[in-house]
């Protein structure tokens, strides 16, 4: 097999940050040892709460910040010890689409100066050609007529037309993977559809892969082929079958997060509600990071970390003292009544 | 006016309601005669794509809308009796005092004072009159009630300092202050993650049930109004397309609009046969 494209190897990014109320300032630990393989053509989504580190994460695979601890391996080579052709590869074969297409592209540039740009930075083409490229480029990613496109600025289009001229942009050097980070959130429920449309194709044609930070479960599953959970700057569970079997309680919370657009179901359901957010409480010190707010919360999980371990039957790794013939009894026992939200029963009746 | 004088009829009636936004040298015909009622203690979804005019109607339903920027307001917006469209601001004033509306807003940062910690903030819109001490006393218990166990540390806080879901629970706070009758929410739980969302849902929903208070919410969310609405407009180009009972709408919508957005909802949407403890009782 092949060396992954981008590989993550005990990464760690902190930054300072200050509690209300206190003058001290303390480290946080965003990005904290995360190893991960990306292959080649593979489509690999990131999903997590904010401040889980996901979009940490995805800067430093960029390039766009430095890790404190740990190394980004590009096809088995250190980042900062690439040659310069090996560097211009990376930069070229890996690329990035942001959040905010608004912002991503440059207010006083037209499409044809945006894309242009970069055709001259990575000598594309010349000439003539410039412009042929950039017309194909734009209408592969459905912006028809291309000439009409070309002239407009940011500000003319509208945020899916924006979006798209991002992906051009990412597409036009013929990357091998393009980091996505949350490029849905900021759209119309219908745009974010044509966008996963749109994502899809280019995958089809060109086997580019796709590298999905979102916390849009629902889209996430339409496309990845496998799904890596973050929880606190760690992955806590990773695999193929991750949104269809979730192992860790914290998967399951998230998935039942989830609203479900039918009201009979929305109202009879059973779920897990998580009390507080990831971002407010600081993280308890030693043992599991989700143990303050999860509802299986054994003895073993104040003192041990769980690792990242393959589960007994599914092809999925899990950090979880409590996954089934681990600790402790399966995953249908809740060990503290935390499982009810503190505002309402979890089974709510037709009213 | 006492309340229990009043107690009969439709808390909100809004009929033929029409709103002209100024937007430069243009205008646009954001709402465009929309009827539309909300009962006592009833929850009401308003649910459009961006664009359709839903935040518009909310805020017209309450005077909020800046003068300058209507081209056009007509219709009649009668809330518990009262015609508030015509209302004098004086009138208007004692009234929004006395506790008859509230609303909570998508982006709570931009609803609440940077300058000014929470708790003081949540004081000013109690009725006047209080003692001190009954004052810090209300304040922490309507942030108890909006669901922040740590009322006495939030209260202490500047906005800034709160995360994204504590800021839209101090935001409901202020807006139960004046005890209302109805809480408009516009896009409550949209700049939340998943499980925030979910946790200021329920919030929602006990405060609607425990307080007998009508909800008006209004959403992109199809998810959110099958939760927790019981009635819903589907709103389109600043009109009203369909009105139905929150399940006859996802059993059987009548408008091509509202199936096409229930269908973009729904699709890669858990389905029900994946998850069987979910089907527990129906």
């Amino acid at each position: 097999m092949t060396a992954p494209i981008l590989s993550a190897r005990g990464l760690v990014q902190t930054f300072a940050s200050r509690k209300p109320g206190e003058w001290r300032h303390h480290l946080v630990h965003a990005v904290d040892g995360v190893d991960l393989d990306i292959h080649e053509g593979e489509a690999l989504a990131i999903v997590g709460e904010s401040g889980s580190g996901k979009s940490s994460l995805a800067r430093l695979l960029l390039s766009l910040a430095r890790p404190v601890g740990g190394t980004v391996l590009y096809r088995g080579q250190a980042l900062d010890r690439l040659t310069k052709s090996q560097h211009r590869a990376y930069r070229r074969e890996v690329q990035a689409v942001f959040q905010n297409p608004a912002a991503s592209l440059n207010p006083r540039m037209r499409v044809e100066s945006i894309l242009g740009y970069v055709i001259h930075r990575h000598r594309l083409a010349q000439g003539e050609g410039v412009r042929k490229l950039i017309a194909a480029e734009l209408g592969a990613v459905g912006l028809m007529p291309a000439d009409e496109f070309m002239q407009r600025y940011p500000h003319q289009l509208s945020g899916g037309q924006q979006q798209r001229v991002a992906i051009a942009r990412a597409m036009i050097l013929k990357p091998r993977l393009i980091i996505a980070d949350e490029p849905l959130s900021s759209l119309d429920i219908s745009i974010q559809t044509q966008i996963l449309d749109l994502m899809r194709e280019l995958r089809l044609k060109t086997q580019v892969g796709f590298l999905l930070i979102s916390h849009d479960l629902n889209a996430v599953r339409s496309i990845a082929d496998r799904v890596v959970v973050m929880y606190r700057g760690r992955i806590v569970e990773a695999g193929k079958d991750v949104l269809a079997h979730p192992l860790h309680p914290y998967t399951r919370a998230l998935l039942d997060a989830r609203l479900i657009p039918d009201p009979k179901i929305a109202r009879t359901r059973k779920r897990i509600v998580l009390e507080s957010d990831a971002a407010s409480a600081p993280p308890p010190l030693g043992g599991c990071r989700f143990r303050d707010r999860c509802p299986f919360v054994i003895s073993v999980c104040e003192t041990h970390d769980p690792s990242l371990k393959s589960a007994c039957e599914a092809e999925s790794l899990v950090a979880c003292h409590r996954v089934e013939g681990r600790m402790g009894p399966g995953l249908d026992q809740p060990s503290r009544p935390a499982v009810l939200p503190r505002d309402v029963g979890i089974t709510i009746g037709s009213n | 006016m006492t309340r229990e004088a009043s107690a009969t009829g439709r808390l909100l009636e809004v009929r033929g309601l029409t709103v002209h936004l100024r937007v430069g040298d243009e205008v646009v015909r954001a709402v465009d005669g929309v009827d539309l009622f909300i009962e006592r203690g009833e929850c009401v979804g308003i649910v459009g794509e961006s664009g359709s005019g839903k935040t518009t109607l909310a805020r017209a339903m309450l005077r909020l809308l800046p003068p300058v920027e209507l081209a056009e307001f007509s219709g009649e917006v009668v809330f518990d009796g009262r015609e508030i469209r015509t209302l004098p601001d004086a009138a208007l004033q004692e009234m929004r005092r006395q506790g008859t509306f509230s609303m909570v807003f998508q982006d709570p940062l931009g609803y609440l004072n940077p300058t000014q910690r929470v708790g003081a903030q949540i004081a000013e819109a109690l009725p006047s009159g209080l003692r001190a001490a009954a004052v810090r006393q209300r304040v922490l218990e309507l942030l108890r009630e909006a669901g922040l166990r740590e009322a006495e540390l939030v209260a202490r806080r500047y906005p800034h300092e709160l995360s994204g879901g504590m800021r839209q629970r101090a935001l409901i706070a202020l807006a139960l202050a004046p005890s209302p009758m109805l809480l408009v929410a516009d896009e409550p739980t949209t700049s939340l993650d998943a499980t925030v969302q979910l946790q200021v849902l329920e919030t929602l929903r006990r405060l609607h049930r425990e307080r007998n208070m009508a909800l008006a919410v209004i959403t992109h969310d199809l998810g959110l109004v099958a939760e927790l609405c019981d009635r819903v407009y589907v709103m389109r180009a600043g009109k009203v397309v369909e009105c139905a009972d929150v399940f006859t709408l996802f059993d059987a919508p009548k408008h091509p609009y509202t199936a096409k957005l229930i269908e973009l909802c729904t699709r890669g949407a858990p389905q029900p046969a994946a998850k069987p403890a979910d089907e527990a009782v129906t």
